[in-house]
């Protein structure tokens, strides 16, 4: 388990009954948005990991932040363990109830982050953006669009995208990639962009090619164009991605 | 269609609106070619993630690996190993999986293995329209029917010849060849090289389609209209009757109908409105001179470049080099020209005294004309006034014809300038020549435009033919 996993499940016991009872504060904060469902039915108070003393921990003088933190673990230790109190009635009901509430947890960090660089966040999004689930996923960077570009985001945000197939996913990660303009970054967004879209997801390669104008740059234009030799012309991220090269040559031309 | 998981489960492959909820708006549940890809992606990555869990031996072990893809794609990607758990509450849907997988039970409602399928699954999913695949041969004589060429245009045949568009879509705009229904018949490429073949812009089909309104135009809705993500598709709001809409789009449907559908911006939002078909169309919409909204800057308006490098100015859209216009410059528009699948722009300005044509970006899929230019209020400033020289055509010439442009592979015109010799061989008044007197018009590089004096003719010549005064 990385470290920030045992500063979560540390943080657990201490403060999450806390903050079932400051839930409700801290729901009015969270954006109005328009949801597809209902929100979870928590149905009972879920066991919590064996916790050590955290006295002296340096995220102490964050309580809403810990206690959000510790929520968190709590949710994933539940899942791991198929313990979770959310209402089963359907076979990912719990998938999608733990999704939600993770979803939740991460806005509520999100609207509380300050302009400041913020480790403890930054680690969090990284930590849940290869979590199994796409709700967190989507939480998750947009909590780390938050925070200051870090070279070692990229590795997991590439990461988090091999593992999914989503359009959206796709779609916010390729505007995160733009905070990333140094060549090492570059060198591995592009080569993960572009093997995808040779032999990747069908949604992910739409998605790719129509949102890839703002990243491309003299340095790897040609390897879009090599890319866009060995595709077939039907198919449409092919189409897309020819006017896409298109487009960049006529910008660095002046039209 | 189908719905299960307590009403979430949408289509053949159960696509969830608890994530895909824009998807399943979008047409994933009863698309069904879309619903089985979604659907698909989902298991492939559950597939691959199996062999390294515990519950599956190795990732040869091909009974395993898909109970174990099949209950993450059931029940998430943490129950991947549900059905070794005979305690767990679904794991009786483990069981109907792995009983159907045993039985190959999904064999009893397929009555020929071999078929050739009557669906084009491919087309489909690349998202093209009209697809077909029924496995037929093309008759002989394909007169009244839709030609699918095998680089995706679209043809008919009318008096022999191949009239084309560039894409399915577009094929209703081919009714000015004559009339035809239904789906395109592949044609192949030794069929289609019996004949000469017209390749028409999208953007012609204005004249095609009787009161079908392009590119840049704007229309005054009639009624309250549901915009919609694509042609049909998703509702995102609704227009307003009376409110004057620019056109970002049009898509024509049926050629027999000739409905139309015009994409706007309705409150920040893009999309599609419906406009009437043929027969009905003045009851939708009718033309106005300004919308209310400008996104694609018109005649009369003026623009800023944006492009960091400037914009070049060419004679034609994409043609000869005249000058390059630096960011940040104000110029008039004197026309907007829009042409191809995605609706490029190109902006005829007036700049440095002459007029040409700049590149403005495309509008689909996703605008990228901020990135060249953009409407302003600003006015250009006035250019200096050119000061006008004259001069006479130059002792150390005969006479020199001027060019219709300024380079010496020009062609001529019927002018030329007179130099000294003619003048010399005057004698006493009977010579008809003079040196000419010349006006210079403008410059380009090391040529002059000039009006000739005696005649009024105009052209280009090298500014060393004149001596000016």
């Amino acid at each position: 388990m990385k470290p920030v996993g045992y500063i979560l499940i540390a943080l657990c016991l201490s403060t999450y009954l806390t903050y079932l009872l400051l839930q409700d504060t801290d729901m009015e904060t969270e954006s109005n948005q328009t949801r597809a469902f209902s929100e979870p039915t928590l149905i009972a108070q879920t066991t919590t990991p064996n916790t050590t003393d955290v006295s002296s921990d340096p995220i102490d003088h964050l309580p809403k932040q810990a206690m959000i933190l510790s929520h968190m673990a709590a949710i994933e230790h539940c899942e791991a363990n198929n313990e979770c109190p959310f209402a089963d009635t359907d076979p990912k009901s719990v998938y999608f109830a733990v999704g939600m509430a993770l979803k939740k947890d991460i806005q509520l960090l999100t609207l509380h982050a300050s302009e400041q660089p913020n480790l403890i966040l930054l680690e969090t999004a990284k930590t849940y953006f290869v979590y199994q689930n796409d709700h967190v996923r989507e939480a998750a960077l947009n909590l780390m669009a938050t925070q200051p570009p870090d070279q070692d985001n990229v590795p997991v945000l590439l990461e988090g995208l091999a593992q999914s197939h989503d359009a959206n996913i796709y779609r916010m990660a390729l505007v995160e990639f733009q905070r990333y303009p140094d060549q090492n970054s570059q060198q591995h967004i592009h080569a993960f962009l572009s093997d995808t879209l040779s032999t990747g997801g069908i949604f992910a390669k739409r998605t790719i090619a129509n949102n890839l104008l703002p990243l491309l740059s003299t340095r790897n234009i040609d390897r879009y164009r090599a890319v866009l030799t060995q595709l077939s012309a039907d198919q449409s991220h092919s189409r897309a991605l020819k006017q896409i090269i298109e487009e960049f040559d006529r910008q660095q031309t002046g039209g | 269609m189908m719905r299960g998981d307590s009403g979430h489960g949408h289509g053949l492959m159960q696509i969830d609106d608890r994530w895909h909820f824009a998807d399943i708006n979008n047409g994933a549940g009863w698309h069904v070619i879309t619903n089985i890809m979604q659907g698909m992606e989902e298991f492939y990555a559950a597939w691959k993630r199996a062999p390294e869990q515990s519950c599956v031996p190795s990732a040869s072990s091909w009974r395993t690996r898909a109970r174990a893809a099949y209950s993450a794609y059931n029940g998430g990607p943490s129950q991947i190993c549900r059905f070794t758990n005979p305690d767990h509450k679904w794991t009786r849907n483990d069981e109907g999986f792995v009983s159907k997988y045993d039985n190959e039970s999904w064999l009893n409602n397929v009555a020929d293995t071999q078929a050739t399928s009557p669906i084009d699954s491919v087309c489909i999913a690349e998202e093209r329209n009209n697809c077909s695949n029924d496995g037929g041969t093309t008759p002989a004589d394909p007169i009244d029917q839709l030609l699918k060429l095998s680089n995706g245009e679209h043809c008919i045949l009318a008096e022999g010849k191949l009239e084309c568009v560039e894409q399915a879509q577009d094929s209703a705009c081919l009714v000015a060849f004559g009339s035809f229904s239904g789906a395109a018949t592949d044609f192949s490429d030794s069929q289609a090289a019996k004949f000469s073949k017209t390749l028409y812009d999208r953007h012609q089909c204005i004249h095609a389609i009787d009161n079908l309104r392009g590119v840049g135009t704007a229309v005054t809705l009639l009624k309250n209209i549901n915009v919609r993500t694509t042609p049909g598709g998703t509702k995102i709001n609704q227009s307003v009757s009376g409110a004057n809409y620019q056109v970002l789009d049009f898509v024509v449907t049926d050629s027999e109908l000739l409905k139309r559908y015009y994409q706007i911006q309705h409150a920040g939002k893009i999309g599609y409105v419906y406009a009437g078909k043929e027969s009905d169309d003045m009851l939708w919409t009718e033309p106005t001179d300004q919308a209310d909204v400008t996104l694609i800057p018109q005649a009369g308006q003026s623009i800023l470049i944006t492009a960091s490098t400037g914009i070049n100015m060419r004679r034609t859209p994409g043609g000869s080099l005249i000058t390059a216009i630096p960011n940040d410059t104000v110029v008039n528009v004197v026309n907007t020209h829009v042409q191809g699948t995605a609706n490029y722009i190109y902006y005829q300005v007036e700049y440095g005294g002459q007029t040409g044509y700049v590149y403005g970006g495309f509008i689909l899929p996703n605008s990228t004309l901020a990135d060249w230019a953009t409407l302003t209020e600003a006015t250009p400033p006035t250019p200096p006034p050119v000061a006008q020289r004259s001069g006479i055509g130059s002792n150390t010439l005969w006479y020199r014809f001027l060019r219709n442009c300024a380079q010496l592979s020009c062609s001529q015109t019927n002018d030329y300038v007179v130099g000294f010799k003619l003048e010399n061989l005057c004698n006493g008044g009977r010579c008809r020549y003079t040196r000419d007197q010349v006006t210079e018009l403008e410059t380009e590089g090391d040529w002059s435009k000039v009006r000739i004096n005696r005649n009024g003719g105009e052209g280009w010549l090298p500014t060393t033919d004149i001596d000016w005064q």
